[in-house]
């Protein structure tokens, strides 16, 4: 079968999961039924083993994808001269009062133009391939049973068993359509799920259709951004949303897992989890958008998190989308990864580590929200408190850093940063709501933050500040300081620093996050790509710097570097080539802040 | 020749086994099979024939069809599609139109399909009034744009 480029997959979703599709028509990626369930299609992690669902026409045609407009909608298009067809894949999205939860990928094929032969091959492979199967032809479809878990295909074309899955080939005639359903209904701990309700065919594939688009398009009405890029800013809320688990309000920071960021390296991570500072970082993108019912819901999940800081004990640096604490780590050995990269991991050993940013940036995402929201409730407050009272007593401490480095902990300046932040925001909070606070030790220990910042984070000799105390290797993430009002986009610090950042570290207007082989790596070997994300920051810092032009044409030559839908991986290679997790939060949140930030410096123009 | 024709995988003489299977469903897949292949798959034609006689509906429903695109000019797959139209199993009335539909409107005979089709408007089932109406639509000519086309204009 062959591995495709990363960037040459689209993504549906029903808010509980998504799926990946590729431009030939292949369902890739997909876990159910949840982002961080075991997976039922992993085609991308193994192209023979990992199971995949593919729908194609079987003329030899040229591949298109588009989304139908202002929708996670999907078109694949299949244009020969023989015939043009088309598959439209959704995930209907469930009302939350359905008592009975059920996740499906909805297929809709058709021929646009002549007569068309279309193929279907469906073959999930349970549990990440580990857990066998059994297949059950029924009248309405094909039912795969493997222990624990049921999925159902309903298709009105006879399938034919093939090997541990189903195909049928079928022609549509001109303008005609039919729909095949996956299916799978989650148990609800009383009763089992019948098989007639598997192959129930009641969702007409072009209802749900109707349905579903509605659903993407008053949403994203929504969305007040009416700037510069506005297409690409859309799309980069689209992707956000989907990246959203509607239970809990949770954010993934992506939602596949073991996507190298380098072909056969061995950074290959699971980010199907929510980390505090992605999800901190997406309440922002949400709330500049006047998303406010997201950042609502997800605040909620985030106080949580920090009633569970008061107690004492430091925030995780990542969740379960659920708020579980527990994400083992595990190496898929029996998989061989995508094009080689090896090993698969699911689950994420760096929950374990000290990241102390994260207090800087869900005090952030409380500040702007409290702003721009929900004026925070004072049992909130208290809570809070407690975790700033941690914050303010242990920012001395070495952390592993937001790269989540694995070659020892540091004094990482972005840290910091973030501590300061922390406080900072606490302090302006309490000031602006009258709330009370211990506001002479805040601002004593975030003053000390300062300077220490000031004189151990600074490299006099090359002008910048550095990654860590006690190295001169520069770091991206220092770009975040005019972002977050630390310091002056026009202090001479921060110029020198932008310079020295885009000498050392950009490479054809993108940016690498650090340099390899120079100040704290994260123990591994091998290289990555650019960082979107700090591309993105650097167009901003940019901006702000009064360098508008510069930034622009920075941020213009990034979006050349997003896919055939607007969608961006994690990183960037040094071909233009997709790495890493995919779609990835991160980066549509830089998009997002960019375009805002720079679209207002550059005003209305001639 | 005709053992190296297959679907999916499968040859004609296997698909033809099926049609003797004990499982409608198999003798359902086994005509599906059959009708994909085409005229390529003639030496099946009076098998396909034979299951037009099927105990069970919607395994006829299936050979018809399936005999439709064997040997195309025959009237026999048209008159059991007609016929099915009026079987006591709403899914087997709505596959009989779905598949009358798909015969086209320049198949021999299939003129006859239009008065049994437009009279399942009243239907009991809902299935089985939307497919007669889709059946229509394909056999008069109308066709009808893709509906989101027609959601997006909301």
């Amino acid at each position: 079968m062959g591995y495709k480029p990363i960037e040459s997959y689209g993504v549906i979703g029903d808010l509980h999961t998504v799926a990946l599709v590729g431009i030939d028509g292949s369902i890739d990626w997909c876990c159910l039924p949840h982002f961080d369930s075991p997976s039922v299609f992993a085609a991308i992690l193994d192209d023979q083993k990992g199971g995949s669902f593919r729908i194609a026409s079987l003329y030899e045609a040229q591949h298109k994808q588009m989304y139908m407009p202002d929708s996670n909608v999907l078109v694949t298009r299949f244009l020969s001269d023989q015939g043009v067809g088309e598959v439209v894949d959704f995930m209907p999205v469930q009302g939350s009062r359905e008592t009975r939860k059920i996740h499906q990928i909805v297929r809709v094929v058709r021929a646009v133009r002549g007569s068309v032969r279309f193929r279907l091959d469906c073959r999930p492979a349970f549990d990440f391939a580990r857990r066998p199967h059994q297949v059950v032809l029924e009248g309405r479809g094909a039912i795969f049973e493997a222990q624990g878990m049921k999925v159902s295909l309903v298709s009105r074309f006879p399938l034919g068993r093939q090997g541990d899955g189903v195909a049928a080939e079928f022609v549509l005639n001109p303008g005609e359509t039919t729909t095949f359903i996956l299916r799978q209904v989650e148990e609800n701990g009383h009763d089992s799920v019948h098989d007639g309700v598997l192959l129930e065919a009641r969702l007409v594939g072009t209802e749900a259709l109707t349905q579903t688009l509605a659903f993407w398009r008053q949403w994203l009405r929504k969305c007040n951004y009416s700037g510069r890029w506005r297409e690409m800013v859309n799309r980069s809320a689209l992707v956000l949303k989907l990246l959203t688990f509607a239970p809990t309000g949770a954010i993934v920071a992506a939602p596949t897992c073991g996507l190298p960021e380098e072909i056969g390296g061995v950074r290959n991570w699971d980010y199907r989890y929510t980390w505090v500072r992605d999800a901190a970082f997406t309440n922002y993108a949400f709330l500049r958008l006047g998303l406010t019912s997201e950042a609502e819901q997800f605040m909620a999940w985030l106080e949580q998190r920090a009633v569970e800081g008061a107690r004492g004990e430091p925030l995780q640096t990542m969740y379960r989308i659920d708020g579980g604490h527990e994400l083992p780590e595990e190496v898929l050995d029996h998989l061989d990864g995508y094009r080689g990269s090896r090993p698969v991991r699911v689950g994420n050993a760096a929950v374990g580590q000290l990241q102390l940013d994260i207090y800087g940036e869900l005090m952030d995402a409380v500040y702007l929200y409290d702003k721009y929201g929900t004026p925070i409730a004072y049992d909130s407050w208290c809570h809070l408190r407690k975790m700033l009272d941690w914050v303010a007593n242990n920012w001395e401490r070495a952390d592993d850093g937001i790269w989540e480095v694995r070659g020892g902990r540091q004094q990482f300046v972005y840290s910091k940063v973030q501590c300061w932040v922390a406080l900072d925001r606490a302090i302006r909070l309490a000031q602006k709501r009258s709330l009370p606070l211990d506001r002479t030790h805040l601002a004593v220990e975030r003053d000390r933050i300062y300077e220490a910042i000031m004189t151990r984070g600074w490299d006099t000799e090359r002008q910048t500040f550095v990654q860590h105390f006690g190295t001169n290797a520069v770091d991206a993430s220092n770009l975040i300081m005019p972002l977050v009002f630390f310091l002056s986009p026009t202090d001479p610090r921060m110029r020198g620093t932008l310079d020295r950042t885009m000498a050392e570290l950009v490479s054809d207007s993108l940016v690498h996050r650090y340099e390899i082989g120079r100040g704290a790596g994260d123990g591994l070997t091998g290289s990555e790509g650019t960082f979107n994300m700090c591309t993105f920051w650097l167009v901003e810092a940019l901006a702000r710097a009064g360098r508008a032009e510069e930034a622009r044409f920075i941020f213009e030559k990034m979006l050349t570097y997003a896919n055939h839908l607007g969608l961006y991986a994690e990183e960037t290679g040094p071909c233009g080539e997709a790495l890493g997790n995919f779609p990835q939060a991160f980066t549509h949140i830089g998009l997002i802040s960019a375009a805002f930030n720079l679209d207002r410096r550059l005003g209305v123009g001639p | 020749m005709s053992a190296q024709v297959a679907y999916i995988g499968t040859s004609v003489p296997e698909w033809v086994r099926e049609l003797s299977s004990s499982d409608p469903l198999r003798r359902r897949l086994g005509a599906y099979a059959l009708g994909e292949i085409g005229p390529a798959a003639t030496e099946a034609v009076s098998d396909l024939a034979a299951a037009l006689q099927d105990p069970v509906g919607f395994v006829r429903v299936w050979a018809a069809a399936a005999l439709a695109r064997v040997e195309p000019p025959g009237g026999a797959p048209v008159t059991v599609l007609i016929a099915e139209l009026g079987n006591e199993l709403a899914f087997v009335r709505s596959l009989a139109a779905w598949h009358l539909g798909r015969l086209g409107p320049a198949f021999p005979g299939i003129e006859q399909a239009i008065l049994p089709l437009r009279q399942l408007a009243d239907d009991q089932d809902p299935s089985v009034r939307v497919e007669a109406a889709l059946a229509l639509g394909m056999l008069e000519g109308k066709g009808a744009p893709p509906p989101e086309l027609k959601s997006l204009c909301t």
